[in-house]
């Protein structure tokens, strides 16, 4: 059969598109999948010891294909959650000394949603940088946030708001830092900057309001505060306020209950994410929320305080009024998240009059307390004690000073506090390190409170 | 015995096709209800569950098509109605640019004063060849006005915003269009590609006189009474075979799930031919289509998405059954594979490079 001029010049036509067609798929086959892009760190591979790890693809991932082909070497626990479709950012369950150097691998094979394949395998190596310090300068008169290496004492100011910093808190990769700067209302507002000071920019407004004691989820994305109705002045002194949540990225602040009956102040998240805790002052007790279903349950604690986290999540230490005894004094109580069982934490022959909010290691081995033994006229020394309540050593031992705001190197090798001289009331609070290696104690700082870890 | 008339027998078939989809809508209707009165009355049985659960998705399938292209179908009716009546042959060829390429290249765009998804475009196409619009111009019309139109255009930019997908739809759709319509011009006797009935349609670049409306009414009641008229007879013309191709695409729907069909759909190619499919599978109007193409958009590539968003539009099932009313069979098949390759090549490309 003759084909006419115009049956051929479809019949070519269509020839040519099925042969290009066929050409698409067979290039397909070549065009492999482009290496990701790291997004942390962004300094030669230099990271926190708390991660975050992100990895950027520049299509639509297969998201199993990806997750089965990450690893680091050596290991690195932790869990892989993905931002969006080419977005995976790492979240270790543990802290990495400084120094300590690692890669993260994607096996070959990973496949983008329109089935591109990681021919090779990518390999970055990255390192842990040395965890540095932030501390809250001359608190008592002109308060500022400043930086300080902790191994030379170098140091510099983060922020320049006219001695108006109240508190701050350090994102726990150490990227990012929010802090309250009080207002012209007697409010303080939430201030977010980078690690380095920079781009500093007002996260909640707050007004006459007084917006305290930001914390940070584990993964970085929100701050929770509590936010009191009365102003600075009034709060302090009544210490009554809401809990709010407020999303880093969007700026939006949400109350976490929105129960007018419901006050609070001082929240935890745990370090799973997976719950928050704050100190509910109708209940006059630690009330836990699980963030999952929003159930909510409490434990009774006459002394308004935070309650202490361990490092699984799996306990909460929290200080209330022991009524045993014939003097009033307070105690550490140790609640099992599993069994909901609630116990003393110090063995009973460990005498105490009065204790602070507890820390424990990264690790979830030690605890490290501020404890007054002997007389209500000494300052709280530091004490290390193993997770089950055993005291192991007496860190300081210097009645005439009060010790507090101690924290853990993200290693888990240092503690760096707070001591104010009782004594000599008029005398700035200063800032200490202790080694547990060889056991020493360093003073840091002469005119600092409240230092944190900046990993 | 009583030996049948053979000659009443024929008249009483032909008598009896045009009802057919009556026939089948009824037949629909009847067992959407018989589905609901399952669930009213709660009648038991594995079986019965079954086949009620099939019947009720099939019906809901078949009228959610049918509802939603009847309204469009006659729109496009009622303004293949105004053409015939309102443009003589002459007015309308006057319209054209003089060269070829550019008057295809116009009827890509023609679309943009026409607001009709793929069921009103197939009678109005009709009507514009058959006063004397060129064929290749009216089937760059055919396939592009689906997509080119206010209408699309505003569902679209409602779907995806501003963004290379809503940009791309258009770009693509009338490259297709015109591409098509182009190599038809190298068909120089057009009663080979439409159908012996509507030889009067077969125009190639040439005025013909003998297409003027006979015994035009001159008043305006006259003339609306007349598009009137013209309207509802291609709708029930052209609503026929609308009828079947909606049973067909409710009986494609419900036989092959849509969750086999996605999950081939892997890959910068595959992906590309499993959206096209669906979107003939699917029968969507191109109104609405976005919004089932933005379903997709975490799922698939935006080369899949195009590929549903363009050729859907182009072809269905519904409006290859009402190809067949318009166009020889050879060349419906035409308008199905070249602009499907079309649609594949260009979306699989930006598939691989592009994105």
């Amino acid at each position: 059969m003759k084909l006419r001029r115009f049956e051929r010049i479809i019949l070519v036509t269509i020839i040519l598109l099925a042969a290009v067609l066929t050409g698409l798929a067979l290039v397909t086959v070549q065009i492999g999948l482009p290496n990701p892009q790291i997004i942390y760190p962004s300094e030669d591979g230099v990271i926190s010891g708390r991660g975050p790890v992100e990895l950027r693809f520049q299509q639509d991932m297969e998201r199993s294909s990806v997750e089965i082909r990450l690893s680091f070497e050596p290991d690195w626990k932790g869990v892989w959650r993905w931002i969006d479709d080419r977005t995976i950012r790492f979240f270790p369950s543990n802290t990495l000394g400084e120094g300590t150097t690692l890669s993260l691998i994607l096996e070959q094979g990973a496949r983008s949603r329109d089935g591109r394949i990681l021919r090779q395998p990518f390999k970055a190596g990255l390192q842990i940088r040395p965890a540095s310090l932030v501390i809250l300068h001359d608190p008592l008169n002109s308060a500022e946030l400043i930086w300080m290496d902790a191994a030379t004492g170098e140091n510099h100011p983060l922020t320049a708001s006219g001695g108006r910093v109240f508190d701050f808190s350090v994102s726990p990769d150490g990227e990012k830092i929010v802090y309250s700067r009080i207002n012209l209302r007697d409010g303080s507002d939430l201030i977010l900057t980078k690690r380095d000071g920079t781009e500093e920019k007002v996260l909640v407004e707050c007004g006459d309001l007084a917006c305290l004691e930001p914390v940070w989820t584990p993964d970085g994305r929100f701050v929770a505060y509590t936010r009191y109705k009365s102003g600075l002045t009034a709060s302090l002194m009544e210490g009554v306020g809401k809990i709010y949540v407020v999303d880093v990225i969007s700026g939006s602040s949400n109350l976490l209950f929105d129960n007018p009956g419901l006050y609070g102040s001082l929240p935890v998240f745990s370090p799973d994410g997976s719950a928050l805790s704050f100190y509910d002052y109708g209940e006059q007790a630690i009330r836990l929320v699980n963030l999952s279903d929003g159930s909510s349950s409490i434990i009774p604690s006459r002394v308004a305080g935070r309650g202490s986290w361990s490092p699984d999540s799996r306990t909460l230490l929290v200080a209330d009024w022991d009524g045993e005894g014939t003097i009033p004094r307070s105690n550490l109580f140790r609640l099992d998240l599993e069994t909901r069982l609630v116990s003393r934490f110090f063995e009973e022959s460990f005498e105490v009059l009065d204790v602070s909010l507890p820390a424990w290691s990264p690790n979830g081995e030690w605890v490290i307390c501020a404890v007054q033994t002997q007389s209500r006229q000494e300052g709280k020394q530091l004490w290390l004690f193993d997770r089950d309540g055993q005291p192991i050593t007496q860190i300081t031992n210097d009645p005439q000073m009060n010790y507090s705001s101690y924290q853990w190197s993200p290693d888990g090798k240092k503690v760096v506090f707070q001591g104010f001289n009782l004594r000599q009331s008029s005398d700035p609070p200063k800032i200490f390190i202790w080694y547990w290696e060889d056991q020493r104690i360093e003073r840091l700082f002469e005119n600092g409170a409240f230092p944190q870890w900046m990993p | 015995m009583v030996k049948q008339n053979p000659a009443s027998a024929q008249g009483w078939t032909v008598r009896l096709i045009p009802q057919i989809p009556l026939v089948i809508l009824a037949g629909v209707i009847t067992l959407a209800g018989l589905a609901r009165l399952q669930q009213i009355f709660n009648w038991q049985g594995d079986l019965l569950l079954g086949l009620t659960d099939g019947i009720a998705n099939f019906s809901a399938v078949f009228l959610g098509i049918f509802i939603e292209a009847a309204p469009y179908l006659l729109l496009g009716t009622l303004a293949s109605g105004l053409v015939e009546v309102f443009f003589s042959a002459e007015e309308l060829v006057r319209l054209l640019p003089r060269g070829r390429f550019l008057a295809v290249g116009l009827g890509g765009l023609l679309g943009l004063f026409f607001p009709v998804c793929e069921c009103g475009s197939i009678p109005l196409a009709r009507r514009l060849m058959s006063k004397g619009i060129p064929v290749p111009v009216g089937i760059a019309f055919l396939l592009a006005a689906p997509v080119i139109n206010p209408i699309v255009i505003a569902s679209t930019f409602a779907a995806f915003g501003n963004t290379p997908i809503f940009w791309l739809r258009f770009a693509l759709t009338l490259l297709i269009a015109v591409g098509v319509g182009l190599l038809f011009l190298f068909e120089t006797d057009m009663s080979r590609i439409i159908r012996p009935m509507n030889v009067d349609l077969a125009h190639s670049f040439h005025l013909h006189d003998e297409h003027e409306p006979k015994n035009s009414p001159s008043s305006w009641k006259g003339k609306l009474k007349r598009v009137m008229i013209i309207a509802a007879d291609e709708f029930f013309e052209m609503g026929r075979f609308l009828v079947i191709g909606a049973l067909l695409a409710a009986l494609m729907q419900t036989v092959i799930p849509q969750s086999w069909l996605l999950s081939l759909g892997q890959g910068p190619i595959l992906s590309v031919i499993v959206l096209s499919l669906l979107a003939v599978l699917l029968s969507i109007c191109s109104t609405v289509d976005s919004f089932i193409a933005l379903a997709f958009s975490n799922t698939f590539s935006a080369g899949a998405i195009l590929a549903f968003l363009v050729y859907g539009p182009m072809v269905d099932i519904k409006a290859t059954l009402m190809f067949l009313r318009v166009f020889k069979r050879k060349t419906v098949l035409i308008l199905i594979v070249l602009p499907w390759l079309f649609t594949l090549v260009a979306s699989a490309a930006i598939n691989l490079w592009v994105r």
